[in-house]
């Protein structure tokens, strides 16, 4: 549907569906309030500083509703009442017009769902300003890697539709798995207290410079197990890469460098 | 699936590939030059190949042509600038083989230079001829730009495809791309005088009836005419183009392609597909030097897996979409909602 800044709800100003669950709601969140961001590649070029700026402002409010459950009821409640109005266009903006909506405070219910803009629940911390501050609020932690995963589904189906890799699992196919949950070197590196030098070399496959491979192993293992894969699926294939090449390249003295680069 | 409201005057043929049981045509653009488009399109193209399809690649790029190049085809005699200067009619004749089984192209070298880029009824004609051709898919390899000649091969074609990569310069180059096909689109569409002056004004982002944005043209479209208003949402609805993000190295650059995706549903009210990302990978421009696409000259490179995910996902996603038509569903689309469905508000 075409709708303007002012046509949309909260959920399509995050562009979630209206059962999203809430872990969908904050990944959702850090994707689209990072598109919006001043110097944000995807936004820059096309929308100008204050109309960027409002564009964030709407997304916030969105996610403050959407993440509070007492809000989020309340403002399905006007959702449904909207939608059930004998309004010829079942649509609670008809009539005001997009300059009109944004002056009313950047969202197209400030009309309609008067009830919405009165006392919200104070936000706990400040709402995170960016992708980066969103992630600096909610460390990665090890245990809680599966559900971490800052891209939305879609992408996953893409991921499995390639999954015709076997068993064997490689640097690339690590680093594929990695981008597709949408974690930087450093994330890994701060989740997992692997060095990140040591995770490029296990990406890109440099065996001569990785360490023992008692260290591989369990780096591997850290690894996988951050991005939700089990790790004793990858770190074996992946050790047995690693042994592989240094058999075929002796380099007569005991492989690996010494820990600590 | 709709033909998309096209309307007398731009008599693009409709997107007929699904009914007719011809071939599904795919146009890979991008605006910028050297962000991987032909790189994706011979990919693509052999990656479909080798998954058994039948695929002809077309270089309509007649001032840059290099297609042939990519895939270690030597300058081709026949080319698509026989059917443009009207020496050959028959495109089947153009078509050469390459090295690679199940693939052949319609390459883009010219005898001579200064061969004008078809004109519009001539392109018309071409388009219609291309949806003829004995294959699966057709992929329509873009010139940079964003000259009507251009946008006409990535209008009609029934996938869209706009490659980008994680620089300013691209998305730039990217949205420019997408804003000429948006409003190239609406102007076919608009059948009314009044309204397509409208998406000319528009056109001119300094233009004095403040019109800056998709929606303060659709609304001044609806005060002209509530009819055109209707044509101006389907024309935009009917337009879904696909996004692939080239050149990835982060994940911040895999986030690039959502990011678009939402600045173009925001901002543009387009819905554009993220059809996927290919890693930076040294092996492509070693293929590149071996005039071989990545996928068969380092078929287990990262770069090919994830060119044969997009070539897969394409390949799934047109079965799927048969699969509906078969049964008779209501306007199967080649691509189905990827995220989950929205209620209607």
């Amino acid at each position: 549907m075409m709708k303007s800044l002012a046509e949309l709800d909260h959920y399509e100003v995050l562009e979630v569906a209206r059962g999203a669950r809430r872990e969908d709601i904050e990944r959702a969140f850090a994707l689209v309030r990072g598109a919006y961001e001043g110097d944000a590649l995807a936004a820059y070029s096309v929308i100008p500083p204050d109309e960027a700026k409002l564009w964030r402002e709407r997304i916030d409010e969105a996610f403050r509703v959407l993440s509070d459950p007492a809000a989020r009821s309340a403002y399905d409640d006007v959702l449904d009442a909207a939608a059930a109005a004998p309004d010829d266009e079942q649509d609670p903006f008809a009539g005001m017009d997009g300059s009109e909506a944004a002056e009313a405070g950047g969202s197209g219910f400030a009309e309609a769902a008067p009830a919405l803009r009165a006392p919200l629940p104070a936000a706990p911390d400040a709402p995170p300003s960016s992708l980066a501050a969103a992630h600096a609020a909610r460390p990665l932690r090890v245990e809680e890697s599966a559900t971490e995963r800052a891209l939305p589904r879609e992408l996953e189906a893409f991921e499995e539709s390639g999954e015709d890799e076997g068993a064997e699992w490689t640097g690339p196919r690590l680093r594929r798995a990695r981008l597709l949950r949408g974690l930087e070197i450093a994330d890994v590196a701060t989740a997992t207290k692997v060095n990140p030098t040591y995770l490029r070399f296990l990406e890109e496959e440099r065996f001569d410079d990785l360490p023992a491979v008692v260290y591989v192993r369990g780096f591997v293992a850290a690894y996988a197990r951050l991005l939700g894969i089990d790790p004793t699926r990858v770190a074996p294939s992946y050790v047995a890469r690693c042994e592989e090449h240094r058999r075929a390249t002796p380099r007569g003295r005991s492989h690996g460098r010494p820990i600590g680069l | 699936m709709s033909p998309g409201p096209v309307g007398q005057g731009g008599a693009l043929p409709g997107r007929a590939g699904l009914r007719s049981g011809g071939p599904r045509l795919l146009a890979v653009g991008g605006g910028k030059g050297g962000v991987g488009k032909t790189m994706l399109a011979v990919n693509l193209a052999a990656a479909m190949a080798r998954a058994g399809q039948r695929v002809i690649a077309v270089d309509t790029d007649l001032e840059g042509a290099n297609l042939h190049t990519a895939l270690g085809v030597p300058a081709p005699r026949t080319s698509l600038a026989e059917f443009v200067a009207r020496r050959e009619l028959d495109l089947e004749r153009l078509v050469v083989d390459t090295p690679i089984a199940g693939l052949r192209i319609i390459a883009g070298t010219q005898s001579h230079l200064g061969l004008a880029q078809p004109r519009h009824f001539r392109r018309v004609e071409l388009l219609a001829k291309l949806r003829k051709l004995p294959a699966d898919w057709v992929l329509v390899d873009l010139g940079a730009g964003t000259h009507s000649s251009v946008m006409d091969y990535f209008l009609v074609g029934d996938d869209g495809v706009l490659v980008l990569t994680p620089e300013p310069t691209s998305v730039e180059n990217a949205y420019a791309f997408l804003r000429a096909a948006f409003y190239r689109r609406l102007r076919l569409a608009m059948t009314g005088e009044t309204t397509r002056k409208l998406v000319n004004q528009a056109m001119d982002q300094g233009n004095e009836r403040g019109i800056r944005t998709p929606f303060d043209l659709l609304r001044a479209v609806r005060e002209s005419s509530a009819t055109e208003g209707e044509r101006f949402v389907a024309a935009v609805q009917g337009f879904r183009p696909r996004l692939v993000v080239n050149e990835v190295r982060t994940a911040e650059d895999v986030r690039l392609g959502f990011a678009v995706r939402s600045v173009c549903r925001k901002y543009f009210g387009l819905e554009a597909e993220y059809l996927g990302y290919v890693n930076h990978d040294d092996a492509v421009s070693e293929a590149i030097r071996a005039r071989q696409p990545v996928v068969v000259s380092h078929p287990q490179s990262d770069a090919s897996v994830y060119l044969t995910r997009i070539a897969r996902k394409l390949i799934d996603d047109r079965a799927r979409s048969r699969e509906l038509a078969g049964r008779g569903r209501h306007a199967p689309r080649a691509h189905a909602p990827a995220a989950a469905p929205r209620p209607p508000l």
